[in-house]
């Protein structure tokens, strides 16, 4: 006997689109971002305990995150 | 998060006793910059890293005491299970450019009971949610929809990139410092 098919609701563009940055949007929040990474790693004199604090809020925020994979 | 500060703690000291700490500077920073920019911009850059998860049979008609024991000791260090996000070998790299060996120590153990600390919020708000439904059947998680998921993970993703590239830009620095 088949099996009628599955109907597969639309993709909702304008949620997609939230969910992605824009091209020139993203572009520019990767320059900020290793902006401020420069930046911070220049005013801390290259100190080892900058990375040690970023590596911290870094596992805080991974750990979270890995709730939402799919 | 005891159990996910000792194994990183662990970890600190067999990396602080090797002398690994200029190069995984200068690796932290390529990785964070190759990493980040596949993140932001959403190219194929599968994360390094194991496939494994826990399995269901090891959670169903297990205790609470047990189910505790299964979450603390495996998902709080998060070295064993699938980790999508590249921001967790980014760690590993961090914690080795310490190089000093108390501080090293100190510094993986802070990363693990972080790490730990995270994956239980994380877990305590999931379970809120799921209370939360029970007493409201209006109301639907974002665990429920998978589709909803999914984006949730596109836009962590992208947050994980651009932490990544702020990350890849102090190491830059630091590594300029250090090599310089």
């Amino acid at each position: 006997m088949p099996v009628p098919p599955v109907p597969v609701p639309p993709v909702p563009v304008p949620a997609v689109n939230r969910a992605a940055f824009a091209g020139a949007r993203r572009t520019a929040l990767a320059v900020a971002a290793v902006g401020a990474g420069m930046a911070a790693g220049w005013l801390a004199s290259g100190s080892t305990g900058l990375l040690a604090g970023m590596a911290v809020v870094l596992a805080a925020g991974n750990g979270y995150a890995k709730a939402y994979s799919p | 998060m005891v159990p996910g500060a000792l194994a990183w703690a662990l970890l600190g000291l067999v990396l602080g006793v090797l002398p690994v700490s200029q190069a995984a500077v200068v690796v932290a920073a390529a990785y964070g910059c190759a990493y980040g920019v596949a993140e932001v911009f959403g190219l194929r850059l599968p994360a390094p890293g194991r496939r494994w998860q826990v399995p269901q049979d090891m959670l169903i008609g297990a205790s609470g005491s047990g189910r505790l024991v299964v979450w603390g000791t495996i998902l709080g260090p998060g070295f064993l299970t699938r980790n999508p996000y590249p921001a967790f070998g980014m760690l590993v790299l961090l914690a080795a450019s310490v190089g000093r060996l108390p501080a090293a120590i100190g510094v993986a153990a802070a990363i693990g009971a972080a790490h730990a600390g995270g994956r239980g919020s994380a877990l305590l708000r999931d379970s809120a949610a799921f209370r939360d439904r029970a007493a409201f059947r209006d109301r639907a998680t974002v665990q429920d929809d998978p589709f909803a998921l999914v984006l949730r993970s596109l836009r962590w993703r992208a947050l994980d990139g651009i932490a990544l590239l702020a990350v890849a830009g102090a190491a830059i620095v630091t590594a300029g410092y250090r090599l310089g």
